[in-house]
């Protein structure tokens, strides 16, 4: 277990036992995430919103996490996704047609389904933990070689091609695809 | 959406790549922490919450006869209102008691009001024995001011994690029994909040006064003692039948 997976659960000890510092440790190490897909799902006008609305809801309703199902970083993503569609629900009540144009080429590149399926993502990364999420992040967000991971990790190489190819698969289940 | 349009963009060579890693490379990394205004709205809006919750519970326990870690308005937040609740009318206010036999004090607490209550009352409970039946009396220094709905005491988790709905207070003092099914090292929190007339059983969110029980010294010291009554005037009977 990496030192990172180590504190990700003394976060969610902290958060479980509603200790003052848990939210802004949760907040910390959890924000960027939350944004980013916040971000990639909402636009910037509204990430910001969407990331206080996770946050406060989270810690609002914290009595209702439990460690035991899930790790706090994966309940994080689930709440994101529904504050997000919460926030897609508002627009689409606020605005009606003549505003979908512009803000359909504003993100061309990320439709519903795609923000919907890297919202999946990154929630079963969470689940799935370190050293998986980091091989992983590290090959399709940082485009790394699996050898330059095994250095970065410090695993074997067969190790890293392992996860990569295991937790591939994982996701491509969870995203319905038969491939 | 179907699978068709999931996968429209892919190309349908066979080359087509994984459908995930395509999605992590396009959203790049995602680390971008949105700027400090957001945090610092966060923390307003929690503090606007209006009532206090653990943290100050757990502050005030570690202030205790020491160096007091003020932190001045953070964190004043109560999870009561969104809590698993663990709802069941479980006390029943003692009325007509009669007279009192051998009472030993088992535990008792200092309310203290939570700053956001707007209200400045405090007060004690005590948890007495009689006759092997537990009984939690309540006493308030004044009423606090209900509005239209009324007030409701509770025992609670430390962490706010879960509660128990002990009876309603009209007076400034009651008591009510507690079955012996209900642990008190579990629900140790005397909590006291402001209900509306609205039929939900849950905890409203607005609590007026709170203390944590510990053990009554006099339980400890001089087992098996009667009681000497911690409260001044403590009434024999609840005041419910007594106050206008």
């Amino acid at each position: 277990m990496s030192v990172e997976d180590g504190d990700d659960n003394a976060i969610a000890v902290a958060w479980e036992n509603a200790d003052p510092d848990a939210l802004e440790r949760a907040y910390r190490r959890w924000g960027g995430l939350v944004h980013g897909l916040a971000l990639r799902a909402v636009g910037p006008d509204d990430a910001d919103d969407v990331t206080q609305a996770v946050f406060v809801s989270a810690w609002r309703g914290r009595a209702t996490y439990d460690r035991g199902s899930a790790p706090l970083g994966a309940w994080l993503v689930g709440i994101t996704r529904r504050r997000i569609a919460d926030q897609l629900r508002t627009r689409q009540r606020q605005a009606p047609v003549a505003q979908e144009q512009p803000d359909v080429a504003d993100r061309s590149a990320w439709t519903a389904a795609d923000s919907t399926d890297l919202l999946s993502i990154y929630e079963e990364l969470e689940r799935i933990g370190d050293p998986q999420r980091r091989i992983i992040l590290l090959a399709y967000v940082e485009d790394l070689t699996q050898r330059e991971i095994a250095e970065r990790l410090d695993l074997p190489l067969g190790t890293v091609k392992t996860h990569t190819n295991r937790t591939l698969a994982r996701l491509r289940t969870l995203l319905g695809g038969a491939r | 959406m179907n699978h068709d349009e999931r996968y429209a963009d892919r190309p349908a060579d066979g080359s087509a790549p994984e459908r995930a890693a395509e999605l992590l490379a396009r959203a790049g990394d995602l680390d971008e922490a949105p700027g400090d205004a957001v945090w610092q709205r966060i923390r307003a809006e929690i503090e606007g919450d209006g009532t206090a919750g653990e943290d100050q519970l757990a502050h005030r326990r570690r202030s205790t006869g020491a160096r007091a870690r003020h932190r001045p308005g953070r964190w004043s937040l109560l999870a009561a209102a969104a809590a698993g609740a663990l709802v069941a009318w479980v006390g029943t206010e003692v009325v007509g008691a009669g007279p009192q036999d051998e009472e030993i004090v088992v535990a008792d607490a200092t309310l203290e009001d939570l700053p956001d209550a707007g209200e400045a009352v405090d007060g004690t409970a005590e948890v007495v024995s009689v006759d092997g039946e537990r009984r939690l009396r309540v006493q308030l220094e004044e009423l606090p001011d209900t509005g239209d709905g009324y007030l409701e005491v509770w025992l609670l988790r430390p962490d706010v994690s879960g509660m128990v709905t002990v009876g309603v207070i009209s007076g400034t003092t009651a008591e009510f029994s507690l079955p012996a099914s209900v642990d008190l090292d579990e629900y140790p929190v005397v909590d006291i909040s402001r209900e509306q007339l609205d039929g939900d059983p849950a905890h409203g969110g607005r609590s007026v006064v709170r203390g944590e029980l510990g053990t009554a010294s006099a339980a400890v010291d001089d087992p098996p003692s009667v009681a000497t009554p911690l409260l001044p005037d403590r009434p024999t009977r609840t005041d419910r039948e007594a106050s206008p």
